[in-house]
């Protein structure tokens, strides 16, 4: 496993969950209008359901190790706002790992804060590789935020990934809180 | 296809004044313990089965797409002689000016000698990192501007620093060469040395040497041409 397979491998990841997260906001929005949609929606729910925790917790664990692994085996120093990334992610791990075990669905809206600010600081990340001008007139020789370490297909970069993970714990979170309110429906049909 | 729990919660509505009840009980088993139930009684989407399939593709891809590169390396071995000018903070007030500046003696891409620090001409340093931003938009504008005849009584040299084969726009020579970078090169080592010496500054780092080889001035970032030629005339003065 050399870094060029890694960066492939993580910037692969990267892409399915965009294309998990595109395809969940596609289906919501799709099955408000369309009785098929709304069908293909509950499907899919029902076979997360009891789930979302847990998969929250391994999104956010791989993206763990992946950071450690960027800084701590390939020795690429975080930057500033990398770090900023990392504060808001590695407690998901803990967080959502702990209320995966106890089944505790109300942890949904710690995680989903803690997910939108780091999401937030991944985007402004994104936004100052891609206009380096926004940031400063300078790179640090040691860590500039500016400067990709990673530049897969001219647009996978690190802060890419932290937000494709963000997103997709967020889409976790939105589809846990949509299995409790079916439940509570069919409840109330009962 | 889709789940038999779907079609109450979507029927609810027209079928709520019928008899919803004994068919969303019945068809459904008891919705509360479904919580724990349905997942491994009813489900129709293997989503786990799809997810960790999907991951095991894309190692797999990973692994085999990049089989075949290998590790580059592209470092020089310059020599640095005489005493490291002190760590860059600011272009005012720069403690660095009036030092002898240390000479360097390394090799362009070609493996030709460059010598840089030299008294003899006043000289402008230019050190460049070809992940570098900044640097990637400061080099075509200055050579368009030694295209135009800028360069007059001083020399430009530059250094290629900071190497790192795992960072994008590598290697840098065919960075430099691809934008027609005129002036000479020389390559850093993996220490970045040369760049220590000179006292590292933010990419893109200049260090404006007077004809006696005294640092001018030092600057870190992207300069335009303005403030370039405000430096070069200073240094250029320096020889008269």
């Amino acid at each position: 496993m050399n870094f060029d397979t890694m960066r492939l491998f993580f910037s692969l990841l990267a892409i399915a969950a965009n294309i998990a997260v595109f395809g969940a906001v596609v289906l919501f929005i799709a099955a408000r209008s369309s009785e098929g949609a709304a069908r293909q929606r509950d499907a899919i729910l029902d076979s997360i359901r009891g789930y979302e925790l847990w998969m929250g917790f391994a999104v956010a664990l791989v993206a763990t190790l992946g950071s450690l692994y960027l800084s701590e085996i390939e020795h690429l120093v975080p930057c500033r706002l990398c770090w900023f990334q990392r504060i808001f992610m590695y407690p998901l791990v803990i967080v959502l790992g702990v209320a995966a075990w106890r089944r505790d669905s109300q942890i949904k809206l710690t995680a989903t804060i803690l997910a939108g600010i780091g999401g937030l600081i991944a985007i402004y990340h994104y936004l100052i590789q891609h206009f380096p001008t926004l940031d400063s007139g300078a790179c640090d020789p040691t860590a500039p935020c500016s400067a990709a370490y990673i530049w897969q297909w001219n647009f996978v970069s690190i802060p890419y990934m932290a937000l494709s993970s963000f997103a997709l714990i967020l889409t976790l979170m939105f589809a846990l809180r949509s299995n409790e309110g079916r439940m509570s429906e069919l409840e109330l049909a009962e | 296809m889709s789940g038999p729990k779907a079609k109450p919660k979507r029927k609810m509505p027209a079928q709520k004044s019928a008899a919803p009840t004994p068919a969303a009980a019945d068809g459904n088993g008891k919705p509360r313990r479904a919580v724990v139930e349905a997942p491994k009684k009813k489900r129709n989407i293997p989503i786990f089965g799809i997810v960790i399939g999907v991951v095991a593709v894309l190692l797999v891809l990973a692994v085999t797409l990049t089989a075949d590169s290998g590790p580059g390396s592209e470092f020089g071995e310059p020599v640095v002689t005489g005493d490291g000018l002190p760590f860059f903070q600011s272009t005012a007030g720069d403690i660095a000016i009036g030092q002898q500046a240390p000479v360097v003696t390394g090799e362009d891409f070609g493996g030709g000698e460059v010598v840089i620090g030299e008294p003899g001409t006043p000289t402008a340093i230019v050190f460049l990192a070809h992940w570098c931003p900044h640097c990637q938009r400061e080099v075509p504008r200055v050579q368009q501007w030694i295209d135009g005849g800028g360069l007059e009584g001083v020399e430009l040299v530059s250094v290629a620093t900071s190497i790192n084969s795992a960072r994008t726009n590598y290697p840098p020579s065919s960075w430099l060469d691809r934008e027609g970078w005129s002036p000479d090169v020389v390559i850093d080592d993996t220490d970045s040395t040369v760049l220590q010496s000179y006292g590292a500054g933010g990419f893109p780092y200049w260090v404006f040497l007077n004809a006696d080889g005294t640092v001018a001035a030092r600057s870190a970032g992207e300069l335009d041409i303005a403030q370039l030629e405000v430096f070069m005339n200073v240094i250029a003065a320096s020889s008269a």
